[in-house]
């Protein structure tokens, strides 16, 4: 199979692009908060399911760590805002570096085994992660359970978009540039059989560490994007509907589609902003009854409704 | 000592039943975690709001949510044979009926109810422990027990040791594997159920409560392999011993960690649990 060369004018690359330049348009053009913030957290959950389908949906490893790592990014953006009062574009990095560290940490020891262990693990890690605040948030140096103050990522809530949608298009990029090369076809190998890729004498394991210590530095990236926009680091960083929407979303875009991502999560999050507002605390439980409809009836998502 | 021993025998209740339904059905039943839930819940209710009297709300809310159970485990099954779909979307309804007691009960503010037993302590080893939790290990122990014996030497634990190395192997020897995972799997939520009557009564009922029996049954069900019953109690033992030792030697709060740290130590020095072979993939 030859590798495609990367065609960075197609048509769903460009969409992509446009609707998240739109959104920023847009939030400039009406200039309402409550639009603009769930643009943001729109853009927030959008990042956490292309993390999740760039790693789990091409190689078949469910992983259902991906609020844990949020949570690292979030607490990483309080812990460097608070110790050494960093600037803004210095927090992002450093929680997508200790999103990446973190998913090290995790990735080398359990990827290894095959896929029901590395899920399992990976469940345990957003459970076990508020009694690691509990634990230690003293030494961490938190003024109590979580940072609270933290430095928004502007003054100006439009500006802020901005901020987001630039950082999304840069990890957009990155994940389509790295899907159309030899790496991205070793990932999709590893997702369609990985004893036949081992077998052809291809070793999956570095390839796996490395798609998912980045995912998990994309989920941290979002962590200090929610940390700057809320102005607050809690141990709610580690609740499962940041695991809960991105997988709706990766879902309904389509599994493996990395593009699909970006008009299914403007679509999701948008509606459950809105919905929150009606039904309140019955808007999660909605959306968990839409997943489970979603992984039953429609696994391929939309893509695979209209084929 | 005492408490790591005790506590090793209530954790291996609720591990038990984890593990039996992965050996037979090589399906992780995500929404376990959410079964104990839904006991505890269930009793709340037919206490607070029907005025039931304690035995029968506990007899009612185990049978309903064996019946539950049972409904979403077939329920799943029914539309996906796939392994990963069906554990994603079991976890989905674990997060479901989370939302829905949340929505239902609220979140913030925990319940308690009453316990079978007395909450008074007595002296064992010169350690104070309350009844409660002592004959809470006890009637584990011998519920665990009793499934380990059955499943070693009765002619329906033939069967399940049967489908559990070898599902087609197992039905051309005339074995109804099919319902041999369905009482497998009322067996397993009855196991968690009675866990949540004996346990629940020490801490507060609220939503996210599923959350520490769920790590406690993986970290059990990995150490000593998943699906390899006989391995529950010794497994359930590291388990607690380290719990204990580690709330009394570094922070209470770390016990879910030192789970987890155990876990994959263990993963790496046995991937396949301590009841496992060495040619398993």
């Amino acid at each position: 199979m030859k590798i495609k060369p990367i065609h960075f004018l197609s048509r769903g690359y460009m969409i992509s692009i446009f609707l998240v330049l739109l959104t920023a348009v847009v939030s400039i053009v009406i200039r309402s908060p409550f639009l603009t913030l769930s643009l943001t957290i729109s853009d927030i959950f959008i990042l956490l399911a292309l993390a999740w389908d760039f790693s789990s949906g091409t190689t078949n490893y469910i992983n259902f760590g991906i609020s844990f790592f949020f949570g690292v990014g979030v607490f990483a953006t309080g812990y460097f805002y608070y110790s050494f009062h960093l600037p803004v574009p210095l927090l992002f990095i450093m929680s997508t570096v200790f999103g990446i560290l973190a998913g090290l940490v995790f990735t080398i020891p359990t990827v290894r085994v095959r896929g029901v262990f590395f899920t399992l693990l990976s469940l345990l890690l957003p459970l076990i992660g508020t009694s690691f605040i509990l634990a230690f948030w003293t030494v961490l140096g938190m003024p109590t359970i979580g940072y609270f103050d933290i430095v928004q990522i502007s003054k100006s809530p439009e500006v802020s978009l901005i901020y987001v949608s630039v950082l999304i298009l840069v990890v957009l990029t990155l994940i389509y540039v790295v899907n159309s090369t030899h790496f991205g076809l070793v990932l999709k190998g590893i997702g369609d059989d990985e004893s036949a890729l081992v077998t052809q004498g291809v070793n999956s394991f570095p390839y796996k560490v490395v798609i998912f210590s980045v995912s998990m530095g994309i989920a941290g990236l979002a962590g200090a994007i929610y940390a700057m926009t809320t102005t607050f680091a809690g141990v709610d960083a580690f609740g499962l509907e940041f695991l809960l929407y991105p997988m709706v979303i990766a879902i309904l875009g389509g599994k493996g589609k990395i593009l699909g991502a970006i008009p299914a999560g403007y679509l999701i999050i948008l509606m459950s902003q809105y919905l929150q507002q009606y039904v309140g605390d019955l808007t999660l439980m909605l959306f968990a009854a839409l997943a489970i409809f979603l992984f039953l009836f429609l696994p391929k998502g939309i893509s695979g409704w209209y084929k | 000592m005492i408490y790591g021993l005790l506590f090793g025998f209530v954790y291996a209740l609720i591990s038990a039943g984890f593990t039996l339904v992965f050996g037979v059905s090589k399906i992780l039943n995500l929404s376990y975690g959410a079964l104990y839930m839904t006991t505890a819940y269930l009793i709340y209710y037919f206490i607070t709001f029907l005025r039931f009297p304690l035995t029968g709300a506990i007899v009612v809310s185990i049978l309903l949510t064996v019946v539950i159970g049972i409904a979403i485990f077939y329920f799943v099954l029914r539309f996906t044979k796939n392994a990963n779909i069906f554990m994603v979307t079991m976890l989905l309804f674990a997060l479901l009926l989370q939302y829905l007691y949340s929505y239902l009960f609220g979140g913030e503010v925990g319940f308690i109810i009453p316990g079978p037993f007395p909450s008074a302590s007595f002296s064992l080893a010169e350690v104070s422990v309350s009844y409660s939790l002592f004959l809470s290990a006890v009637i584990s122990i011998a519920i665990v027990a009793f499934a380990w014996i059955w499943i070693e030497k009765s002619s329906f634990g033939r069967k399940v040791r049967a489908t559990s190395e070898d599902v087609e192997v197992a039905e051309l020897l005339g074995i109804d594997t099919r319902k041999v995972m369905m009482l497998i799997l009322v067996i397993s939520i009855l196991f968690i159920s009675i866990a949540a009557v004996l346990v629940v009564p020490s801490q507060e009922v609220t939503p996210d409560m599923w959350i520490n029996p769920f790590v406690i049954a993986f970290a059990v069900s990995i150490i000593g392999g998943l699906g390899k019953f006989k391995w529950v109690i010794p497994s359930a033992m590291i388990v607690s011993f380290s719990e204990v030792a580690s709330q009394y030697l570094i922070h209470y709060d770390v016990s879910e960690i030192v789970a987890f740290v155990i876990v994959i130590v263990f993963i790496i020095l046995f991937p396949n649990g301590l009841g496992g072979r060495k040619n398993e993939d």
